[in-house]
């Protein structure tokens, strides 16, 4: 039996290449949107290789958007 | 994502020993309050995650799983307590088998132990909100709407998306505090240049002019061009200096004491004095509302409130509000902002020339404490030291302006240079008079070394502010993509959810709310939630509706959450004794509404209401055997449940006892409620009574007669289509039915008062058995022999148009061919 509500028009399912969440379906969708912009696909791209972490923290997002290096 | 196929669980909490066979199927656990169905709800959440969500959440201070999770007489031996669940993951297609104890409740032990496996299992364990009870469903309706948005992004795991956005903010905030700090250096490095090379403005032909007239005196090329990289003292290294040249280059240091002497005179020039009283003055005037500035940031929060104020609450703390006084306290409270934020900027304008003659005075001063400790004699520069210090901090108080006694005192103290800084210029300049004249090429040597040093700094903080400015404009592309993107995200969610949850409360409410809706209206940090009430208007979902339709809502949200949160992956739910408010009319079509609209999810129900577990059975939620009823419960045995788990194994055991007097009642209720649940079925007609109290004799022959209507009107039309197949299969279901009418002489009841129900209880085994045997024949005779779920009449209203059954096999067309 198929489920009424599995055929909602505008009901948004996930991707299946992101695991997990509602949360990361929606910030895998920020890294999409950012990598579209001109001269911002290398900063989604380091972006998203950390975003999803659980532990991020300030210092990792600078390093992904400005490439800055403790050392 | 999961399917329980079953669950042993020793020594935990109520239970002493059980084990139940779930089989990926829904499951219904039935029984009083206080007979153990909880324990299973406890236990099937300690298996999957360790915890037991009763013994940790709030209100639950001195309780925890260690030590209130074994059964109460194996509180001392925790290894005991344990719990076996077996389980499907449907995604790798694996049955794997958990055991978890008490006593190591974090490394259970998993079958088979495969990667994949321990992945997915942790996944789950990361989704306790798997378990619904009542008290959940308080939080999502009845909470405010602070509380139910976090809930609600809790449950929809949504804060990792609230940090990752307070991180990106934090940065953009950084990187803008950051381009200031570096401009206000950049343009104090510009300044220093200027000052050096002796230049009314900054620019690179200017620089060029300077620094070549001083080459020409040291006969160094002329430079034509400044490039970045362009060294105006090139070739300085060459020329021979003079043998006794000073550290100290004269001339730039008597051009430097003069400009520090002469900011200096400036702080006690009575237009300048005039000027800071003026701004002392303003400032003692606003100390009044200096609390009302320490909030002005809250101006932007008042426009959006106005902005999505509904003119019923204030959007921020739910008060009821007169929508025009909500306005009108709005506006003043705005119009008060607007004048001191203009108060504000125009003395921070006033305060701008104040502090820029501080800065240079504080830029300056190194230089000069240098030049004391260069000299031959060195001159102890302490004093300057210290006024440093005390031009730094007022500097800051000033820009920050707030707190104003801190930017009131600085402007009170400008004036009074301590005595000792004054003297220790004077000691500084007349030991730099005394040193040799230069030469004029050693001046020329000098001016362009301090030139190209100050050049240096200049460009290097002009590099740093490119940086900067890149760094911010980065940031702020980041940050503002996000916000858009997240914030559509969630509109988008929201809305989404919004939909499903006012589809699912209309197919449980379609008698009397079927154009119900739902607006779900988040803003700044909330999660407003209004429900049509009558088509009345919009209000809180507990203004108006009754505690059972609210039980209904909080139910439908869930799962309109769940299925928006999972997607496919919603294959498992636990709803713990979650409608007990609803009334029996409306639990039906709960339980419709989740056979139908969740038929990839397994729901493990509890109730303590029997009458809802019959209505589970009845409509085909759960399957017959696939729920355990717990009758008692004793702290020795734990919960003690219906072995036969069916009312005619139950009779069975009854009459085996010789204990008519007990089966008796127990078929005359089965009967009474089945026959209610089959007149509504097929649509039969009863003679109404106002007290709702409808015996055996009202309903269950008008629901026989309404059968064999039924079966009537199937074999006209069969006949009329000319299907004689399904004119033979009508036939034989008709057969059957009559023979079980017949056998179970219902139709007798009226001249033959000894079979007549009433008179059960007086009869002894051997002659209750067979009419129990005969009815139970009877109630078989109204249910598909397939999915045994009793025949139902479609449409629910209007003209009958068909007889079916849940899985489809029973489909009796109920209208004639019309007639060319």
């Amino acid at each position: 039996m198929e489920s009424e509500l599995s055929e909602d028009k505008g009901v948004e399912k996930q991707d299946p290449a992101v695991k997990g969440s509602v949360a990361h379906h929606i910030i895998n969708k920020f890294v999409e949107a950012l990598a579209e912009k001109e001269d911002y696909k290398e900063v989604a791209s380091k972006l998203k290789d950390i975003v999803f972490e659980a532990k991020l923290t300030e210092a990792d997002l600078r390093k992904a958007m400005f490439g800055e290096d403790p050392l | 994502m999961i399917r329980a196929k079953s669950i042993t669980v020793n020594e935990f909490r109520g239970i002493r020993n059980i084990t139940l066979s779930l089989d990926g199927k829904n499951f219904a656990v039935c029984g009083p309050n206080g007979t153990g169905k909880s324990g299973i709800v406890d236990a099937l959440e300690f298996a999957l995650t360790g915890n037991i969500s009763r013994l940790s959440g709030s209100g639950t201070g001195g309780l925890s799983v260690k030590e209130h999770g074994p059964h109460v007489d194996s509180r001392n031996n925790p290894e005991k307590a344990f719990v076996s669940l077996t389980l499907e993951i449907e995604s790798i297609k694996k049955v794997v088998t958990i055991v978890r104890t008490v006593k190591d409740a974090r490394n259970p032990t998993i079958t088979p132990n495969d990667p994949d496996v321990i992945e997915a299992l942790k996944t789950v364990a990361l989704h306790p909100e798997f378990v619904l009870s009542r008290r959940e469903l308080i939080r999502y309706v009845l909470s405010e709407p602070g509380k139910r948005s976090k809930e609600v992004q809790e449950l929809l795991r949504l804060e990792e998306v609230e940090t990752l956005r307070t991180l990106f903010q934090k940065i953009a905030n950084a990187c803008e505090r950051d381009v200031k700090l570096i401009t206000r250096n950049r343009d104090d490095a510009g300044t220093s240049l200027r000052q050096a090379l002796s230049m009314p403005q900054m620019t690179a032909a200017a620089i060029l002019t300077a620094a070549n007239e001083k080459r020409q005196i040291l006969s160094l090329p002329l430079l034509t061009i400044l490039e970045a990289n362009t060294s105006i003292k090139d070739g300085i290294a060459t020329i021979t200096s003079a043998a006794n040249a000073n550290k100290i280059a004269k001339i730039q240091a008597i051009t430097d004491l003069a400009e520090i002497k002469q900011n200096l005179s400036q702080l006690q020039r009575p237009d300048f004095l005039a000027e800071c009283l003026g701004v002392k003055n303003s400032l003692e005037l606003m100390l009044k509302g200096e609390e009302f500035l320490q909030h002005s940031t809250r101006e932007a929060l008042l426009k959006s409130a106005l902005a999505v104020f509904d003119d019923k609450a204030c959007p921020v703390c739910d008060t009821p509000w007169n929508p025009d006084e909500f306005r009108q306290h709005l506006a003043h409270k705005l119009e008060h902002y607007s004048t001191v934020t203009q108060q504000r900027k125009a003395l921070e304008e006033k305060i701008e020339p104040i502090t820029t003659l501080i800065d240079s005075i504080g830029s300056a001063l190194p230089t000069i404490i240098r030049y004391g400790s260069q000299l031959q004699t060195p001159v102890d520069s302490k004093p300057l030291v210290d006024y440093l210090a005390e031009m730094r901090v007022a500097s800051k108080a000033l820009r920050e302006f707030l707190p104003l006694n801190l930017s009131i005192q600085s402007l009170s103290s400008l004036d009074k240079i301590p005595a000792l800084v004054s003297t220790t210029i004077q000691n500084i300049e007349a030991a730099v008079g005394l040193l040799p004249e230069a030469s004029q090429q050693d001046a020329a040597r000098d001016f362009l070394t301090i030139g190209q040093e100050r050049l240096e700094i200049y460009r290097q903080e002009s590099l740093k502010l490119k940086v900067a400015e890149q760094k911010l404009a980065t940031a702020k592309v980041v940050f503002e993509t996000y916000g858009q993107v997240t914030t559509e995200a969630l509109e988008s969610i929201y809305n989404n959810v919004q939909e499903s949850f006012s589809k699912l409360y209309r197919l449980i409410n379609h008698d009397d709310e079927d154009k119900f809706q739902a607006q779900l209206k988040p803003s700044i940090g909330k999660l407003g939630f209004d429900v049509d009430f009558y088509g009345r208007g919009f209000f809180p979902p507990g203004a108006y509706h009754s505690e059972g339709h609210q039980d209904g809502m909080g139910l439908c949200l869930y799962l309109a959450l769940m299925s928006h949160l999972a997607g496919d992956a919603f294959t498992f739910a636990v709803l713990d004794d979650v409608l007990m408010s609803v009334d029996s009319g409306h639990r039906r079509e709960v339980s419709k509404m989740l056979r139908e609209q969740f038929p990839n999810t397994q729901f493990l129900l509890t109730t303590h209401d029997e009458i809802w577990l019959k209505h589970m059975k009845t409509v085909g939620l759960i399957e017959p055997k696939k729920f355990v009823h717990f009758r008692t419960w004793h702290v020795e045995h734990g919960p003690t449940e219906w072995d036969d788990r069916d009312v005619w194994e139950e009779l069975a055991k009854h009459l085996q006892a010789n204990d008519v007097s007990t089966a008796s009642p127990v078929l005359r209720n089965y009967l009474e409620y089945f026959s209610k649940e089959v007149c509504h079925e097929l649509r039969a007609k009863v003679e109404f009574r106002g007290d709702a109290q409808f015996t055996l004799g009202d309903l269950l022959p008008n629901a026989i007669s309404k059968m064999k209507s039924l079966l009537k009107a199937g074999k006209a039309s069969a006949q009329s289509w000319g299907n004689d197949e399904a004119l033979q299969s009508i036939i034989q279901i008709e057969e059957n039915f009559n023979k079980a009418v017949e056998d179970s002489n219902v139709e007798q009841w009226a001249v033959n008062a000894a079979v007549h129900y009433n008179e059960w209880t007086n009869f002894h085994t051997n002659d209750f058995q067979p009419v129990a045997e005969a009815y139970k024949v009877l109630v078989e005779a109204f249910a598909c022999s397939q999915c045994q779920s009793v025949l139902y009449v479609t449409p629910r209203n209007g003209s009958p148009e068909a007889l079916r059954c849940s899985c489809g096999k029973c489909n009796i067309n109920l209208i004639v061919k019309p007639k060319a």
